[in-house]
C-alpha cells in the first residue's frame, strides 16, 4: 500500500474515532440527569456547618529546610513520612511531633514518598526516574545514612507518584513522566506490569498521580497532563478500564473515595471533580469562582473517612474544605489561625480519619483535628 | 493540552510507512474500545442512582472530622489533644 493510500486510511480511522467520541459524549450527557449537589439539595440536605474552633491546627512538624512536596501516613501508629526539596525524607511520630528518622537521599530531587503498609519501609521517587526503597530497620552506614535497600528502575521519565498496594508490602505502583504507570515486585526489583506506553492504550502525557482502591486493590486510577484520569485493573495492563474526561488542564492529583466506587481529581483548571468508576459519570464539579486571570491550580486532595468532606490544596495557599454533597466550601484552612505561610502542596488523612496532615512550601507539616464538641446524629 | 479529546489523528508529516501503519492500528483499536463503551452505556443507570447511593454511604459512616456524625464515637479520635503539643491552639489550655 502506498503512503498516499495509508494516509487516506489514517484519515478515515481518525474520523471514525472522532465521531464515536462525540456519540459517547452526547450519550453521557443524556445520562447525567442530575449531579450530587442538586440531588442532595432536592433531598433537603444542608451544608456542614463548622464553628470557629472546630477544625484546628494541633501540631506543627518542623524539621525540613525546604519545600515539602509529599507526605504519607502509615496505616497504624500515627507515623508520617514526608519528602522535601531539602533532599531528605523525615519519618515523624505525629502524636509527639518527634522525628524518628531523617533520611538523606542519594538523589535530592524528590517528588513523592510512601509508607509501606507494615510501617517498616518507605519509598521515594523523583527526577532521577527511579523509585528507591529504604528499610527503616537497616543499620546506618559509616556516615550515619540509611542505605537504599532496593532500587526500582526502568521508568524513562521522572517518578511523580508512588503508592504501596494496600496490605502488600512487596508491591508498589508508580506514575511517571514517561506516560506510564508500573506495578513493581519489590522483592525482585522487577516490573510486574506496565500500564500505558507507546504501543498501548494509555495516557498520552506525563502521569502525575496514582491512587489505589482501598476496596479492591487490583484497581487504581491515574491522573495525567493529558487532562484525563484513567482507571486500571492490574490484571489487564494492555488497556485502561475506562478513561475519564472533563478536566481542561493537567490532572495533578487523584484520590479514591472511601467506598472505592468513586474517585476525586484536582486539576490545573482549578476544579476538583468526582467520578463514578462503574458508570464513568462525572457526578460533581467542585469549583469556586475566582478573578478572570487568577485560577489557582489544585495541588492535592483528600477525602474525610466518610467522604462528606473533600480537602483541596490550591497554588494560592488556600485549602478549601468542600462539603462533597452540597458542593460548597465550608471552611478554608488557609485562612485559619496557625495556618501555613505558603502553598499547601500535599494532604493526607490518618488511617482512622481523625487527623489531616498538610505539607507546605513553608517547609512545615501541620496536623489538623476536630477540637469542637461533637454531636452524634 | 488535550490530545486525547480533540482530534484523534496525529499529524503524519515526515512519518514513514511503518509509523503510519502503527498509528492506524492504534486508531482502529481505540475505535473498538469506544464502540464497547457505547454498548455499555446503553445499559447504564442515570447519574441520579449513583448520587442516591453516595448520600446513603456518606451519611451512614462515622466521621471524626465532622461536627455532627453518626456514632459510635471513638475516644481515640481526640488523642491529638492529649500529650505534647503546641502551646498555641491547645484545646486543653483553652478549656
Amino acid at each position: 500500500m502506498s503512503v498516499t493510500e495509508l494516509k487516506e486510511r489514517h484519515r478515515v480511522a481518525a474520523e471514525t474515532v472522532n465521531s464515536l467520541r462525540e456519540r459517547l459524549k452526547q450519550r453521557r450527557i443524556q445520562l447525567l440527569d442530575t449531579n450530587v449537589a442538586d440531588y442532595a439539595r432536592a433531598q433537603g440536605r444542608t451544608p456542614v456547618a463548622f464553628g470557629q474552633t472546630d477544625l484546628v491546627c494541633c501540631r506543627t512538624l518542623q524539621g525540613h529546610n525546604g519545600k515539602v512536596y509529599s507526605l504519607d501516613w502509615t496505616p497504624e501508629k500515627n507515623r508520617i513520612v514526608s519528602a522535601s526539596q531539602d533532599g531528605r525524607l523525615i519519618v515523624w511520630n505525629a502524636l509527639t511531633s518527634q522525628k524518628i528518622h531523617a533520611i538523606k537521599l542519594p538523589c535530592a530531587f524528590v517528588m513523592t514518598c510512601a509508607f509501606a503498609p507494615n510501617g517498616q519501609s518507605v519509598a521515594y521517587g523523583g527526577l532521577d526516574s527511579v523509585c528507591s526503597i529504604f528499610n527503616l530497620n537497616s543499620p546506618t552506614d559509616k556516615d550515619g545514612n540509611l542505605p537504599v535497600a532496593r532500587t526500582l528502575s526502568s521508568h524513562r521519565g521522572y517518578v511523580s507518584s508512588c503508592q504501596y498496594v494496600p496490605d502488600e508490602d512487596n508491591h508498589l505502583i508508580t506514575g511517571s513522566g514517561d506516560h506510564t504507570c508500573v506495578l513493581w515486585d519489590i522483592s525482585t526489583g522487577l516490573r510486574t506490569s506496565v500500564f500505558g506506553g507507546e504501543f498501548q492504550s494509555g495516557h498520552t502525557a506525563d502521569v502525575l498521580s496514582v491512587s489505589i482502591s482501598g476496596l479492591n486493590s487490583r484497581l487504581f486510577v491515574s491522573g495525567s497532563c493529558d487532562s484525563t484520569a484513567r482507571l486500571w485493573d492490574t490484571r489487564v495492563a494492555s488497556r485502561a478500564v475506562r478513561t475519564f474526561h472533563g478536566h481542561e488542564g493537567d490532572v495533578n492529583t487523584v484520590k479514591f473515595f472511601p467506598d472505592g466506587n468513586r474517585f476525586g481529581t484536582g486539576s490545573d483548571d482549578g476544579t476538583c471533580r468526582l467520578f463514578d468508576i462503574r458508570t464513568g459519570h462525572e457526578l460533581q464539579v467542585y469549583h469556586q469562582q475566582h478573578g478572570r486571570n487568577e485560577i489557582p491550580h489544585v495541588t492535592s486532595i483528600a477525602f474525610s473517612i466518610s467522604g462528606r468532606l473533600l480537602f483541596a490544596g490550591y497554588t494560592n495557599g488556600d485549602c478549601y474544605v468542600w462539603d462533597t454533597l452540597l458542593a460548597q466550601v465550608v471552611l478554608n484552612l488557609g485562612t485559619l489561625q496557625n495556618s501555613h505561610e505558603s502553598r499547601i502542596s500535599c494532604l493526607g488523612l490518618s488511617a482512622d480519619g481523625s487527623a489531616l496532615c498538610t505539607g507546605s512550601w513553608d517547609a512545615n507539616l501541620k496536623i489538623w483535628a476536630f477540637g469542637g464538641i461533637r454531636k452524634v446524629i | 493540552m488535550r490530545p486525547d479529546s480533540s482530534d484523534a489523528g496525529l499529524p503524519l508529516h515526515g512519518l514513514g510507512k511503518h509509523r503510519i501503519q502503527a498509528e492506524i492500528k492504534r486508531l482502529e483499536q481505540e475505535a473498538r474500545f469506544l464502540e464497547e463503551e457505547l454498548e455499555q452505556l446503553e445499559k447504564m443507570e442515570k447519574a441520579s442512582a449513583a448520587c442516591r447511593e453516595m448520600i446513603r454511604l456518606v451519611e451512614g459512616r462515622p466521621d471524626p472530622l465532622l461536627p455532627g456524625t453518626k456514632g459510635p464515637i471513638n475516644p481515640s479520635w481526640d488523642r491529638w489533644f492529649e500529650g505534647p503539643q503546641e502551646s498555641k491552639n491547645c484545646r486543653c489550655w483553652i478549656l
